[in-house]
């Protein structure tokens, strides 16, 4: 009951006028941020951060976590119509969205990515309310040994990225933990395959990887194609997702949402983490696994409802103990303190307002993303209309400009350009990019933990067998290896 | 046999023994106290037999032939040479030039690839390089490259 | 004839440039100023470097534009300030340590003592000890005491090998001869993180750790700087502990060392009257920065102090031989 009357007043926050236009705009600035390539949550929410300066901190906070939702609802839409990822947590969505689009499906597929952010992003808001404390708590126990085996665990998850050869995912995905050992080394700062560049010393940034490898390549791939056509040659069939695919769709948004949930809490993962593992679990329960990669509404449903979810629960440890989950947390969190407010155990007792003003917010903000992003499902299939010999070079363009603006350097041009000629060989060469992307965004995680621990245990592997949550993920992973190994020599 | 695993596998071999080789020199360390190299080694080493299993694999499958020349057969991909060669001169002319006039020639060498009359180029590339200044220059505040005369 | 046109127009030129060098020497600044971060919107760099320029602004009469450019740990940006004009109007913002500390980890495109003409140093943040508030050490003394009588058993987190707060660290560690673990986390926030999770005993942190030593999540045992620090005055520092430490990273703007004297002097002077203004130090206690106060010369002696006695941690500590960029 009481928490049902907080939530009320923070609705009542949420609604006054000045506050409902803050998070309109939010959400609007953030779906246009979500749906450039490049720039993702953590520039927009930096860049605009100076402009919130005047307003009051309870409006200024809640309109930038609107920029945030908004963006995690755009990021899908350049993945699904031209296979440029807009963040790094949509790159599995490309996936099937893109071979959707392929099949003139493009609007069912914007729809689905639509109304499962929607649900995820307020289960997880009724969960962000309900079990904050407890799942704030969960998220401290986890220490090096079990962020550790959790990844390891996630890399088999990769496999089931796997569409064609198993053995070459395994490869893209080795080169990806590789590639992301470039830089500084994240515990003694020693360079590291940087061959003296210092633009190199803080390593590859993911989103040049991603907007070349699945972008730049993809418009290579097409335009050396004998006859200029169009991307999508097939006839538009749908605006909007019909019942068969709702049904389809249904369990995956539900367990995307689950799994998006808990990964959401954890300092570190969160929604790139929960995107794929999501995906891996679709395809594993699936009846007809084959069909993904080739336009499986669940491939769509599943990741974009996984990344909401976590969207909305990554709140979870900001704003109950003041640790920021991740990057994009971390940029909100210095700007609660520029606004004279402390996140942590003390916020929803001095600054109640501002706790449950964003709780509000964000389901407010829920509704108005949903309001407008539905109308612009239509708008953007017409984007698919557009001549080839205008909208490739558009694409390029956007790809340019989305990995300039990440850091403000040309040389991330450089090397999305790079990656798009990798892409495109690989391509050539039957290698599918997602498993070295997403073996890219854990690398860090997984080398540092794995170290953090053999320090900890002074060199011992039993730290891993000591702690259970550690033990369980280890496991698990065994038997997710051992099994297709197992079948493998009982068949020979 | 196919020609495209055996190239790829050979190349990623290589690729692997010169991160193993870094590595090395970046020094492993031990299990209490694992070194910078320590990751890079045993994920190159990992790699190499991936590669190597790759590479077997392709003597079990012998009936498929593919060979490396027809991936390129019946392609334009002269013009993909041309797009790579322009996006490459204008990385390097960006920060000389400015965004404005590096984009403008990137945009019309992009659409003259189209095949587009001189005139539709021209108004097509100068409305693609200002709409896209004024989005992120001035909406987004991004600083984009400027020329050395400052503009 | 022909000679005498040609000389004309030199003299003509040669007075023309005179008073425009002149003009642009007495009415400096006359176009925005841009102001390059090495690092991303939103870190402590960055707003500290925007409250500086928004109270700077008003003392000059121009607008002074912040342009993100992260990389190379803070690198990136000083290289590019070194590339434009050296007319005034491009400054970077940047902490010492990208001076004088990464440079010596990994070869700099510049020179760390001569390549600058340091303008001010303007703020530090608050570097500090911290255990968790249920933890049984109330003080440093506690702390190195539990450490002597139980070798091996401590486990520290900082916010990486070599850093200011693993030097700390490793200062009280060399004085008693203490055997403890280092688990280094990237940033504070990390290692906050693992503290409150109970996963290390205690950590040397920074400015991260004042929301939760005000809010009773962990207890600050020492701060780490030259003078007590202002939000917690009964706090004691490790140079009255006895320990011979002070924080070595302050925040600064730099010019390129061949910019005129006269615009170095005002930017110089104005610099120095903005970082008295209130609304700065209220933006700056907003984010746990400690406001400093060094001029150019004062900084440049800052950088060749602390440049040995960086050098000495981590050659001790093993992560270098010898210093990777030669200091001038």
């Amino acid at each position: 009951m009481e928490t049902l009357n907080s939530l009320f007043y923070g609705l009542s926050v949420a609604l006054e006028l000045p506050n409902l236009a803050l998070i309109f705009g939010g959400c609007l600035m953030g779906t246009l941020i979500g749906v450039l390539p490049g720039i993702g949550p953590v520039g927009a929410i930096s860049i605009l951060l100076p402009l919130t300066f005047q307003l009051p901190p309870t409006g200024a906070i809640i309109m930038l976590a609107g920029i945030y939702t908004g963006a995690m609802y755009g990021g899908s839409t350049t993945s699904i119509l031209i296979n440029v990822p807009g963040e790094a947590a949509s790159v599995v969505t490309c996936l099937d969205g893109y071979q959707m689009a392929r099949q003139g499906q493009a609007g069912a597929a914007l729809g689905i990515a639509v109304f499962g952010s929607f649900l995820a992003g307020t289960i997880g808001l009724i969960g962000l309310q309900m079990i904050a404390e407890p799942l704030s708590f969960l998220a401290l126990k986890f220490g090096p040994p079990e962020y550790f085996a959790i990844i390891l665990l996630g890399f088999t998850f990769i496999i089931y990225l796997a569409q064609q050869s198993v053995i070459k995912a395994a490869i893209m995905a080795l080169t990806g933990l590789l590639l992301s050992m470039i830089g500084l080394d994240p515990i003694t700062s020693q360079p590291r395959m940087t061959f003296g560049v210092i633009n190199l010393f803080e390593g590859l940034h993911v989103a040049p990887l991603a907007i070349g490898l699945f972008g730049l390549a993809e418009v290579l791939d097409n335009l050396e194609k004998a006859a200029p056509k169009k991307i999508l040659k097939v006839k538009i069939k749908s605006l909007f997702p019909r019942k068969t695919h709702w049904l389809q769709a249904k369990w995956a948004i539900l367990r995307g949402t689950a799994i998006g949930f808990f990964m959401g809490t954890l300092p570190g993962g969160g929604p790139v983490l929960s995107s794929f593992i999501s995906y891996g679990v679709e395809k594993r329960v699936s009846k007809n696994p084959e069909k993904f990669g080739h336009g499986a509404v669940e491939g769509v449903a599943a990741p974009e409802s996984a990344n909401n979810a976590a969207a909305s629960t990554s709140f979870i440890p900001l704003l109950t103990l003041g640790i920021p989950p991740n990057v994009v947390l971390a940029v909100l969190f210095g700007a609660f303190l520029i606004h004279g407010i402390t996140p942590g155990p003390l916020l929803i007792k001095e600054h109640p307002e501002v706790f449950w003003g964003i709780i509000g917010s964000m389901y407010v903000g829920n509704v108005i993303l949903l309001i407008l992003n539905l109308p612009l499902i239509p708008l953007w299939v017409q984007v698919l209309k557009i001549p080839d010999k205008i909208l490739y070079p558009l694409i390029i363009l956007l790809c340019v400009i989305g990995a300039y603006s990440i850091n403000n350097n040309v040389f991330d041009i450089l090397i999305m350009i790079i990656f798009g000629l990798s892409g495109y060989l690989l391509k050539k060469f039957a290698y599918e990019p997602a498993p070295l992307i997403l073996a890219f965004v854990l690398g860090p995680m997984f080398e540092v933990n794995l170290r953090r621990s053999l320090l900890m245990s002074q060199g011992s592997f039993s730290i891993f067998l000591e702690r259970p949550v550690a033990l369980a993920a280890l496991v698990f992973f065994f038997i997710m290896v051992g099994l297709p190994i197992y079948r493998f020599i009982r068949k020979k | 046999m196919d020609k495209r695993n055996i190239t790829s596998s050979i190349f990623f071999i290589l690729l692997a023994a010169f991160v193993l080789l870094n590595s090395l020199s970046m020094g492993i360390g031990s299990f209490s106290n694992p070194q910078p190299g320590f990751l890079l080694f045993t994920t190159s080493l990992l790699l190499m037999a991936t590669c190597v299993m790759l590479f077997a694999a392709n003597f079990y499958h012998r009936n498929t032939e593919i060979n490396l020349a027809g991936l390129w057969t019946n392609l334009n991909w002269h013009k993909n040479i041309i797009v790579l060669f322009s996006l490459i001169v204008y990385t390097t002319a960006v920060p000389i030039i400015g965004y404005i006039s590096a984009t403008f020639a990137l945009m019309a060498v992009l659409f003259g690839l189209g095949g587009m009359k001189t005139w539709t180029i021209i108004v097509s590339s100068l409305l693609a390089v200002f709409l896209s200044y004024g989005l992120f220059q001035y909406l987004l505040k991004i600083p984009l490259p400027r020329s050395v005369w400052a503009f | 004839m022909k000679t005498k046109s040609v000389f004309s127009i030199f003299l003509l030129s040669a007075v023309l440039l005179a008073f425009s060098v002149q003009t642009a020497g007495a009415q400096y600044p006359e176009r925005p100023i841009n102001l390059l971060v090495g690092f991303a919107a939103g870190g402590s760099m960055d707003l500290s470097a925007r409250a500086l320029a928004a109270s700077a602004e008003k003392v000059l009469g121009q607008p002074i534009i912040i342009e993100n450019k992260p990389g190379g740990t803070g690198m990136v940006a000083l290289a590019a300030m070194l590339a434009q004009k050296p007319d005034g109007y491009t400054l970077c913002a940047t902490p010492s340590s990208v001076i004088i500390r990464v440079s010596q980890i990994q070869k700099a495109p510049f020179k760390p003592f001569t390549s600058f003409r340091p303008i001010i140093g303007f703020t530090e943040p608050q570097l500090g000890i911290v255990v968790k508030s249920d933890a049984p050490w109330k003080t440093l003394k506690d702390l190195v005491s539990y450490a002597q009588k139980n070798p091996n058993k401590l486990k520290y987190g900082t916010t990486g090998i070599g850093s200011t707060t693993h030097a700390a660290v490793d200062e009280i560690a060399a004085k008693h001869k203490l055997r403890m673990i280092h688990i280094p986390y990237k940033g504070s926030m990390e290692a906050l993180t693992a503290l409150l999770g109970g996963h290390i005993d205690f950590a040397s942190l920074t400015s991260e750790l004042i929301p939760p030593v005000k809010s009773g999540q962990s207890r600050l045992l020492a701060v780490i700087s030259e003078n007590r620090s202002p939000l917690f005055s009964d706090i004691p520092t490790l140079k009255e502990l006895g320990y011979d430490f002070a924080n070595d990273a302050v925040f600064a703007v730099v010019a390129p060392a061949n910019i005129p004297a006269d615009v170095a002097k005002k930017l110089e002077d104005a610099f120095a009257v903005a970082t008295k203004s209130k609304e700065y130090l209220d933006s700056l206690d907003k984010i746990g920065m400690i406001p400093v106060y060094y001029d150019g010369n004062k900084f440049s002696e800052f950088l060749r102090t602390y440049w040995g006695k960086i050098n000495k941690h981590l050659t001790a500590t093993g992560i270098i031989k010898e210093a990777a960029t030669a200091p001038e």
